[in-house]
């Protein structure tokens, strides 16, 4: 998953460094990804559709690379 | 302004040659809740490597504890109960699981009987998730990535 930083991340971030109750916190933001798996088991086939959850903070080059920097937040099974 | 400078967990600054916080305070050993690494690794061996049954890993720590030589006769863990719940107590990296069903906002108000209403919008759905709030935590808190995280994105 490769990002590209945009200018509505610069002005959501602006906005918040606004207010002074946000001093000393950090700005994270929230990456959902979904796509469609198939998986078949013993008993029939089901649809998975994962999503999964990672931040803008952690490095592309590191997102890729590395395992635990994006998570597996839930899945919908579809019975066929 | 958003600076990405260190601060402490009440977001105060703090100075710049300021060492970080140690991770974790509230656990002595790396280990926790397991006594030693070779506790640890023991557990491994025997759940995970071995998926050895409960009646065998009681008999394994009978024997261990009656081990001519062997110090004080308290085995690593007192039954397979013990092992079970050392492993279950590993708070690294933990999100339970939930999984709610759900349907169709329509659903409750669909004839049953109507052959023209689609299938899907009558079925129950599993939804299985986890926090996201904790796993974002422990993605933020992962030593891995402390060269290479954006603190001010």
């Amino acid at each position: 998953m490769l990002l590209i930083k945009t200018d509505s991340n610069g002005y959501l971030k602006n906005e918040l460094s606004n207010d002074p109750d946000n001093h000393g916190a950090m700005f994270v933001p929230i990456i959902l990804g979904s796509d469609k798996t198939t998986v078949s088991v013993a008993t029939g086939n089901n649809e998975y559709y994962p999503i999964y959850i990672s931040t803008g903070n952690v490095h592309n080059g590191m997102r890729c690379a590395h395992g635990e920097a994006v998570s597996l937040l839930g899945f919908l099974a579809i019975p066929k | 302004m958003i600076l990405g400078t260190p601060v402490d967990s009440n977001g105060g600054d703090l100075p710049e040659d300021a060492s970080a916080p140690q991770p974790n305070p509230q656990h002595r050993s790396p280990w926790h809740p397991f006594e030693s690494q070779a506790h640890f690794e023991l557990a491994d061996f025997i759940f995970h490597q071995n998926e050895m049954p409960g009646a065998q890993i009681d008999e394994l720590m009978h024997i261990w504890a009656s081990m001519p030589g062997h110090h004080d006769g308290t085995p690593p863990f007192s039954n397979h109960k013990h092992l079970y719940s050392s492993i279950d107590a590993i708070s690294e990296g933990d999100a339970p699981w939930t999984s709610p069903f759900m349907e169709s906002a329509e659903a409750g108000t669909l004839p049953a009987d109507d052959s023209s209403v689609p299938s899907w919008k009558k079925a129950t759905y599993e939804v299985v998730f986890h926090d996201p709030q904790i796993l974002l935590d422990h993605q933020i808190s992962n030593p891995d990535f402390k060269s290479h995280i954006d603190y001010s994105p």
